[in-house]
């Protein structure tokens, strides 16, 4: 029996790593779609997108 | 300035797909994905992702507020985003983001504090993100704007409800457990499976199960009832070692159940009809009990202890004191 514990804690400790590997890669990839996004809003915006700016404004 | 407005743009789209994903695996993870899977990801690797996710998402959406709060070029107030329908400007998009914001709140709070409440009042609660996320949907289609050139945005909240109807109807198909429980009874401790936990914790097994009297007068050789029959003592059980309880009283029509229970001075296994020591069968105070029956004991009660119920859900029952482990 030591040895299927043993198994059972490896394996145990290697998902608890999966789950902080997964949510870090997730995070990471967050925020690299903010910028991605930032930079696409940025360059597609128009004058309509941009509240409260009138269309000369934003010129 | 406009790039903050931008910015803020960008972390809010993001915190809805985030939202999206976390709603999904909170929908998945009572289900079969893990099965399908296979061992790569078990069912507490997506409720931990589901956890972490969300967090990740309260995050992104705090940003989100900041930004739109810092913006220059929106007159927001910080009540404003809080509560619904006190913004002057863009009125009903900005009450829909205050509205989602303050349910995302309600359950991350509950979550946080889910030891003070009840399973039900938890889950009534936590239920209530499939209101904020349609919220946060309609708050994000309004404020994108068809008529400049950033309309392809409105691709990451169709994502995200993809994502989210996806997972729905998977749960709704490959549900892990038949859903056996009414809608209205979920969160609520089914009567039987306290019985069932707390005969489990004693160490007691039910003999007799039935109604009226006539049950009780031949209680210890009446035949095991079809429910029942796996944990029946057998007849020919010592009357002496039975401590039958008549629980539910001796009217006609009214259900009486037999169980043996046993005593906490009793060596392992000596119990009638017991095939392992209940959990608590050794009794602190008992200073016949030499060492060997002692480790005995600790590895029963080990034995016991792992697949036990815990937490709030673990029934009310008087039981005698555990013993410390040294």
């Amino acid at each position: 029996m030591p040895g299927r514990r043993t198994a059972k804690a490896v394996q145990h400790e290697e998902n608890k790593r999966t789950i902080v590997e997964l949510t870090a890669w997730i995070t990471v990839a967050a925020a690299m779609l903010v910028v991605a996004l930032h930079a696409g809003i940025s360059a597609s915006s128009t004058a309509a997108d941009v509240p409260r700016v009138t269309t000369a404004e934003y010129r | 300035m406009i790039e903050l407005w931008n910015i803020s743009r960008a972390l809010g789209l993001v915190a809805l797909l985030l939202l999206g994903v976390v709603l999904a695996l909170g929908a998945l993870h009572n289900t079969s994905l893990t099965e399908l899977l296979g061992q790569a990801l078990p069912r507490f690797v997506l409720v931990a992702l589901h956890r972490n996710l969300a967090l990740i998402t309260v995050v992104f959406v705090a940003l989100h507020v900041v930004t739109v709060l810092v913006t220059p070029y929106l007159p927001l107030r910080w009540y404003h985003v809080v509560v619904p329908g006190t913004a002057s400007f863009n009125p009903w998009p900005v009450g829909m983001g205050a509205l989602a914001l303050d349910l995302l709140l309600a359950v991350v709070i509950s979550s946080a504090l889910r030891k003070y409440l009840s399973k039900r009042a938890w889950l009534v609660v936590h239920w209530t993100s499939y209101v904020c996320f349609p919220v946060a949907v309609a708050h994000a289609v309004a404020n994108a704007s068809l008529r400049g050139g950033t309309w392809w945005t409105l691709v990451v909240p169709l994502v995200a409800t993809a994502l989210v109807v996806a997972a729905l109807l998977h749960r709704r198909t490959a549900r892990r457990r038949p859903a056996s429980v009414p809608l209205a009874d979920r969160g609520r401790t089914d009567p039987a499976e306290a019985r069932k936990a707390a005969d489990h914790a004693t160490g007691a097994q039910l003999v007799v199960r039935g109604e009226g009297p006539e049950v009780a007068a031949n209680a210890p050789f009446a035949a095991s009832t079809r429910t029942n029959a796996p944990f029946a003592a057998p007849a020919e059980s010592d009357a002496g070692e039975d401590e039958g309880e008549d629980e539910g009283g001796a009217g006609r029509g009214e259900v009486l159940e037999m169980r043996v229970v046993p005593r906490p001075s009793e060596e392992p296994g000596a119990a009638a009809g017991a095939g392992r020591p209940g959990r608590h069968a050794a009794d602190p105070d008992d200073d016949a009990s030499d060492d060997a029956s002692d480790d005995a004991r600790d590895d029963a009660s080990d034995d016991a202890r792992t697949d036990t119920l815990g937490g709030p859900e673990a029934p009310t029952v008087a039981l005698p004191a555990r013993r410390r482990r040294r």
